[in-house]
């Protein structure tokens, strides 16, 4: 075996093998890239079934080499190409929520903010802005993908729009269906509004329910 | 927890048993760690082996910095191998002799180079600029083959003893990589041992092979980490220690992960051929 023949046989994968072994050092990468699909997406993966999803995933890894050997954060646009790649209509949200899940799992460490520090003063909250955990995320989805991520393929009204947040507390990452006014509020916030600005027209908006929610929660980590 | 590790069995640590871990404390030398699986920002992978570290030594394993790649080392790599370092004070720190990027990103597996001057010279850069950033020794280790290259000039223990000698690096002896590129490329593992710098090794590690067959039809050991260690690696494994005395040992399980009991059950038989040695040489 030459050298040259060898690596040119690695970048390209669809070339013939130079060598009756090289089949070994191909199926190792294509093999290391599926499975680190298959942790960050394992749902997406009971719902289609391990043969299927291993072909789509095949697939993905042959057209979308990792830039770093970093593996953590190879496949941040796998559920495009899932979703371009699949009849089930929910599986591209689905995985979105699933790559949501892994980067939340990973995310930095913040400790929350005191509780003493959500007693603002009605000026305050005009100017007031949250940071939130660095793993907080929110995804609004047609379809119930947090009933699909908890019972797979025994989720009911499937067809449901559900929006979701996703953090993690000290303990573990969270998944939360969440109201539309709520996600309303929160995405304002994480955009970086002001609290009085993110609370919006709504009439009957409560506050100090949302900031026992923000508490309890341990989603904001920062006032500024 | 101290940083030096002694010469114990230690495991690979796998994020299933790390409750496991912590409530049983098993009796081990050390955890060994692959880098890449810690360089996210935070979370429960470095809540754990931080609670894992204040009970054990750990040892820092690198699978992707690509030591025999043809291009530079990737400097935000390393810098993350050294925040690693940093972080976790692990007390060896180890690499392999492959290549596993390209002009075209991560290539996901280790990769094997002939062994001639000019990948001498390259393997050495490398390793000595890893040294220097890191501040520390790394430890290079041999590979497992499927194949070997018309270029190579040296023998793979000969390249690795002058790797060694050129740069100060210490050594990784993978005692099942041997005995997979012996039965692989029709050599004999005995006589690799033989050839190879039995005194600048600091660890072993002990995986378990898979036997398939290749495109011609040959029988073909992988070296898969999917198993239990084999016998005649075993028998490998206590001929190299009858000669270096104990070392630290790992026992290696990345694919089928058993329960932390099965994998504990062969730290123990490592342990056996580490006292059996003290013994000899007493």
């Amino acid at each position: 075996m030459r050298e040259a023949a060898f690596q040119r046989a690695i970048a390209d994968a669809a070339s013939a093998a130079p060598h009756a072994r090289f089949g070994v050092y191909r199926n190792n990468v294509t093999a290391t890239l599926i499975n680190a699909l298959r942790v960050r997406y394992p749902v997406a993966e009971k719902l289609l079934g391990p043969l299927a999803f291993a072909k789509i995933a095949k697939e993905f890894a042959a057209t979308h080499p990792p830039r770093s050997p970093v593996l953590i954060d190879y496949g941040d646009n796998y559920p495009d190409f899932l979703s371009a790649n699949s009849s089930l209509p929910y599986l591209g949200d689905l995985a979105r929520l699933e790559s949501l899940w892994w980067r939340a799992y990973h995310a930095a460490d913040a400790p929350p903010l005191a509780p003493e520090r959500f007693n603002l003063a009605p000026a305050e909250l005009e100017t007031a802005r949250f940071r939130f955990h660095p793993s907080a995320a929110i995804l609004a989805s047609r379809w119930s993908i947090g009933e699909i991520w908890k019972h797979g393929r025994g989720a009911r009204e499937i067809a449901r729009p559900e929006t979701i947040l996703v953090w993690r507390t000290h303990a573990d990452v969270q998944l939360n269906v969440i109201e539309v006014e709520t996600a309303a509020f929160l995405t304002a916030l994480m955009q970086g509004k002001p609290i009085v600005e993110a609370i919006g027209p709504g009439a009957n908006f409560d506050l100090e329910a949302q900031f026992r929610m923000l508490i309890a929660a341990e989603l904001v980590t920062a006032l500024a | 927890m101290e940083s030096a590790i002694t010469a114990r069995t230690g495991l690979g640590l796998k994020a299933e048993h790390y409750r496991s871990i912590l409530e049983e404390k098993p009796d081990l030398g050390f955890f060994e760690i692959h880098a890449e699986n810690y360089m996210g920002a935070g979370g429960p992978p470095h809540r754990y082996l931080t609670a894992i570290r204040e009970a054990y030594p750990i040892s820092l394993h690198g699978v992707g910095l690509s030591i025999g790649g043809e291009g530079p080392l990737d400097a935000a790599h390393l810098a993350r191998l050294k925040a690693l370092n940093d972080r976790y004070e692990p007390g060896l720190f180890s690499e392999h002799l492959a290549w596993s990027t390209h002009d075209t990103g991560y290539l996901g597996d280790l990769l094997p180079l002939p062994y001639t001057s000019e990948t001498l010279r390259r393997v050495c850069d490398h390793i000595e600029e890893t040294q220097n950033a890191m501040g520390r020794q790394m430890l290079l280790e041999n590979p497992s083959s499927y194949l070997s290259f018309e270029e190579s000039s040296f023998g793979e223990a000969e390249f690795i003893r002058e790797t060694a000698r050129r740069t100060g690096c210490g050594l990784l002896l993978d005692v099942n990589n041997v005995f997979v590129s012996a039965r692989n490329l029709g050599t004999d593992p005995v006589s690799y041992i033989a050839a190879y710098p039995l005194e600048l090794v600091k660890e072993i590690h002990l995986a378990g092979h898979d036997e398939k067959l290749d495109e011609a039809g040959e029988r073909l050991l992988i070296d898969a980490h999917a198993s239990p260690v084999d016998d005649a690696v075993w028998l490998l494994y206590g001929e190299v220690v009858s000669r270096t005395g104990p070392l630290p040992t790992l026992i290696e399980r990345d694919n089928k992960v058993p329960p932390l009991a099965d994998l504990l059950a062969e730290a123990r038989r490592a342990d056996a051929v580490l006292s059996r040695t003290v013994r000899q040489a007493a």
